[in-house]
C-alpha cells in the first residue's frame, strides 16, 4: 500500500503508532516498525540518559524507520540534543512555540531526518507547515488525550485541503474501515494509539488492555480538569473525582510536584524552573498560555496518568483513552493489527468500486 | 448511480438524503429538488401547524416531482400538544410511503405505518438506540453524530467511531448523519460501513433552500470551529453557530433560569423570522461542524452530482495509487 506517507518515511503501510506516554516502549515501537508501520516512542517519559538507551534499544530490535515523540515544553530541552545526536529517523513534536520548533526542525533536517507536527486546529496546521514540518498528525475530537472540538470527519478534510504536506488522521481509527475512511478524506495514512497498545507486544498491564477491550465508545470524557487543557480519558472513579473538584487543592499539586521531581530526576532549581516554564507554556490547543491552576492540574494529572499505565491501575489512576476504545475487541499481535487493517481497507475500496453501476 | 441497500429500500438513485430542516426550510421546493436529483427529500411535518397544512405541502411537492420523497415526524416533547397520529395519517393518506421518525422510539406508531406499507427510517444517536429501533421494526437508522447540527446525543461520540459502532450493532442499513457535505465525507462514511448519508447543512446552503441569501453568505464565512452545543441542559442538544446570542442562551440555560425564559429565546417564530430576514442577531442558527467545508452555494443537483462523480474519482485515485490491489 503506497501513499505519500509511506514514501516520505520509507515504510510499507501508512500506519503509525501514536507516541503515547507510559504506553509506548522500545519493544512495541520496534514491533510496529518491523510490521511495516512507523513505530513512535514517547520521549517525554524518559530522562535524557534513559531516552538515549531507549533509542539504542529500538535499533537493536529493528533496522526499519521509527520516530520519537517530544512534547515541547517541560524537560524537552534536555531531550532534544539526544534525538539529534542519535540521528533518529523521524521526530514527532507536539505543542511548542515557533522559536522552539523552527531550530528543532532545522536540526533534524540537517542530518536528513523527517519531522511530523501533531496538531488539532487549522491555525496550528498552517503554522507547522510554514515552520517546515514534513507531515502533520491531525487529531480529531475522538482521540485520546488532547484534541480540539472538531470531529475527524470534518477536521481531516479541512486541514488536508489547506496544506500541501501529507496529513495523518488520528482519533477514532482502529481498523481497515478507519484507514479507508481517512484516506477518502484526503489523509495519507492514520495514527493508531489504543489499538496498537492493546496488543500482545505492548508492555502494559493486562488490567489496562482489558479496559480497552471492555469499554464502549461512550465511556470517555473530555475536560480540562485532568491536566489543565482539554484531555480525553476513561470516565472512571478517579476522573469523576477530579471533575467534581471545584477549587484546586494545593496539597495535591505540591505532592505531585515532588513526584514529578523524582520521575524526571530534576534538582530543586530545575523543578522550580520547569514549573515556571510550564506555567508560561502555550497550551497549543485552545491557544493562550497556561495559568498557574492549569500548570498545577498538569502536575497532578501526570502523576495519575502514570498510576493508570505503569501502575496498571485504570480504576484509581487516570487513563487517557479515545472513543476508539469502543472499536477494540481483542488483543492480537501488532503484525495482525496492521495486516488486517490494510487488508480490510483494500477490500472496502474494492467493494465500493463495484457499487458504481455503469 | 451508486447502489446500496438504502437506494434499493427507498427506490432512489443515489444514497443521499436531505435532512429534515427546522424553521420552515424543508418545503416543497427543496424537497422536490433533492428527489429530482436522485436523492431523497424530507418534509418536516411539525413545521406545519396542522395536519391539513402538511397535506397541502405534500400535494405541492407531488406537483414538482414524481420521485419518492419522505415526511419527517419528530416525536420530541413540544410546547403545543401534538397529535402525531394525525400527521402520520395525513402523510400516508396523501400517498407518502417513506416516513422518518426522530426524538423518541416510533414503536407506538409502527403498526399503523407498516400496515400502510411505509418504509420507516429512524434517527438515533448511539448503538443501543440503533438496536432498540431495529427491534421496533424500523427499516433503516440514521446515526446522528457529534459533528451534526440537529440533536447529537450528549455522549458526544464522533462519526469515525459512532458509524462503525452502529453498523456493527444492527443488521438493517445505517445512514450517516453529521459531518458530511461532499464526496470525501460520502466515501468516508460509506467506508465506515454506512450505506447512505443524510446532509442538512449542505442542503441549507443551496440555491433551492428558502433561507435568506444574506444568511447563506454569512454561513459561507464560518470555519469548522465556529459552532457550539446548546440545550444540553434541557436534554435536546443542538449545534448552533457560535454567536453572541448563542452564548447568552447557553448562559441562561446553565444558570438554571426557568424553562419559559429559555424557551422564549429559542421559539420557532424567532428562528423562522431570522431565516426569512437573514437577521442573525436574536435567533439561534442550527448548523453542523461541516459548515467549515462548505464554500459555495450551488444547486441541489450540482451538490448531488459532484458527490457522486467526486466519489468515483476518489475511489479510482486510491486504486490508481496502489492503495487498493486490483
Amino acid at each position: 500500500m503506497k501513499t505519500r506517507m509511506t514514501e516520505l518515511f520509507g515504510i510499507q503501510y501508512p500506519i503509525m503508532l501514536a507516541g503515547m506516554n507510559w504506553l509506548t516502549t522500545p519493544k512495541l515501537v520496534a514491533a510496529v516498525s518491523n510490521a511495516g508501520g512507523l513505530g513512535v516512542l514517547a520521549g517525554q517519559q524518559y530522562t535524557a540518559d534513559k531516552l538515549r538507551e531507549a533509542i539504542r534499544e529500538i535499533r537493536e530490535h529493528t533496522d526499519k524507520p521509527f520516530g520519537i515523540n517530544l512534547t515541547l515544553g517541560v524537560g524537552a530541552r534536555e531531550r532534544i540534543p539526544i534525538v539529534i545526536e542519535e540521528k533518529i529517523p523521524v521526530l514527532n513534536y507536539a505543542l511548542g512555540r515557533p522559536p522552539e520548533i523552527a531550530p528543532l526542525i532545522e536540526a533534524i533536517h540537517g542530518y536528513g531526518g523527517k519531522v511530523i507536527g501533531t496538531i488539532a486546529m487549522l491555525r496550528h496546521a498552517l503554522r507547522s507547515e510554514q515552520l517546515g514540518a514534513d507531515a502533520l498528525v491531525v487529531t480529531g475530537y475522538e482521540a485520546a488525550s488532547h484534541s480540539g472540538n472538531v470531529g475527524a470527519l470534518v477536521l481531516v478534510p479541512t486541514i488536508a485541503e489547506a496544506v500541501k504536506v501529507p496529513c495523518i488522521g488520528a482519533g477514532g481509527y482502529a481498523d481497515g474501515r478507519g484507514l479507508a475512511a481517512a484516506l477518502a478524506l484526503g489523509a495519507e495514512g492514520i495514527s493508531m494509539g489504543s489499538r496498537l497498545a492493546a496488543t500482545q507486544e505492548a508492555e502494559v498491564a493486562d488490567t489496562v488492555k482489558q479496559t480497552w477491550v471492555n469499554s464502549s465508545e461512550e465511556d470517555t470524557v473530555i475536560d480540562p480538569a485532568f491536566d489543565g487543557i482539554n484531555c480525553r480519558v476513561l470516565r472512571n472513579d478517579a476522573a469523576n473525582k477530579l471533575l467534581e473538584k471545584k477549587s484546586f487543592p494545593l496539597f495535591d499539586a505540591i505532592s505531585a510536584g515532588m513526584h514529578m521531581k523524582g520521575a524526571l530526576g530534576l534538582s530543586w532549581g530545575q523543578l522550580l524552573t520547569e514549573a515556571n516554564r510550564l506555567r508560561k507554556q502555550a497550551t497549543g490547543i485552545g491557544g493562550g498560555q497556561r495559568g498557574l491552576a492549569s500548570a498545577m492540574r498538569f502536575a497532578v494529572g501526570s502523576r495519575l496518568f502514570s498510576k493508570a499505565t505503569t501502575g496498571g491501575d485504570p480504576v484509581n489512576g487516570i487513563l487517557m483513552m479515545g472513543q476508539t476504545a469502543g472499536r477494540i475487541k481483542d488483543i492480537p499481535t501488532v503484525a495482525e493489527v496492521i495486516e488486517r487493517t490494510v487488508k480490510e481497507a483494500e477490500d472496502i475500496l474494492q467493494t465500493m468500486n463495484k457499487q458504481f453501476a455503469s | 448511480m451508486f447502489k446500496t441497500r438504502v437506494t434499493e429500500l427507498l427506490g432512489i438513485q443515489h444514497p443521499i438524503i436531505q435532512g429534515a430542516l427546522g424553521g420552515g426550510l424543508s418545503r416543497a421546493g427543496l424537497v422536490a429538488a433533492v428527489s429530482n436529483a436522485g436523492g431523497l427529500g424530507l418534509i418536516t411535518s411539525l413545521n406545519h401547524a396542522t395536519a391539513g397544512e402538511l397535506r397541502e405541502e405534500i400535494r405541492k411537492t407531488m406537483t414538482m416531482t414524481d420521485r419518492p420523497f419522505g415526511v419527517n415526524v419528530t416525536l420530541l416533547p413540544t410546547l403545543r400538544p401534538v397529535n402525531y397520529e394525525e400527521y402520520f395519517a395525513a402523510a400516508l393518506d396523501e400517498g407518502v410511503r417513506i416516513i422518518e421518525t426522530s426524538g423518541r422510539s416510533p414503536e407506538p406508531y409502527m403498526k399503523m405505518l407498516k400496515d400502510a406499507g411505509a418504509v420507516v427510517l429512524h434517527k438515533i444517536g448511539g448503538a443501543r438506540h440503533a438496536r432498540s429501533a431495529e427491534r421496533a421494526g424500523v427499516d433503516a437508522v440514521s446515526v446522528v453524530s457529534f459533528e451534526a447540527a440537529g440533536h447529537p446525543l450528549p455522549d458526544d461520540v464522533a462519526s469515525s467511531v459512532l458509524i462503525p459502532a452502529c453498523v456493527d450493532a444492527v443488521s438493517i442499513p445505517v445512514i450517516a448523519a453529521g459531518g458530511i457535505s461532499d464526496a470525501r465525507g460520502f466515501v468516508s462514511a460509506l467506508a465506515l460501513g454506512a450505506e447512505g448519508v443524510l446532509m442538512g447543512t449542505r442542503f441549507t446552503i443551496s440555491q433551492e433552500c428558502s433561507l435568506n441569501p444574506k444568511a447563506k453568505e454569512w454561513l459561507l464565512q464560518l470555519g469548522e470551529a465556529d459552532t457550539m452545543l446548546v440545550h444540553k441542559a434541557i436534554n435536546n442538544t443542538e449545534r448552533v453557530v457560535r454567536t453572541e446570542f448563542a452564548r447568552q442562551v447557553l448562559e441562561k440555560e446553565e444558570s438554571g433560569a426557568p424553562l419559559e425564559e429559555v424557551l422564549a429565546m429559542i421559539s420557532g417564530d424567532r428562528v423562522r423570522n431570522a431565516y426569512e430576514t437573514g437577521d442573525i442577531s436574536d435567533a439561534l442558527f442550527t448548523v453542523g461542524q461541516v459548515v467549515g467545508l462548505v464554500h459555495d452555494i450551488p444547486t441541489v443537483r450540482e451538490i448531488i452530482d459532484s458527490i457522486i462523480s467526486g466519489a468515483r474519482d476518489i475511489i479510482e485515485r486510491l486504486h490508481a495509487s496502489g492503495v487498493a490491489s486490483a
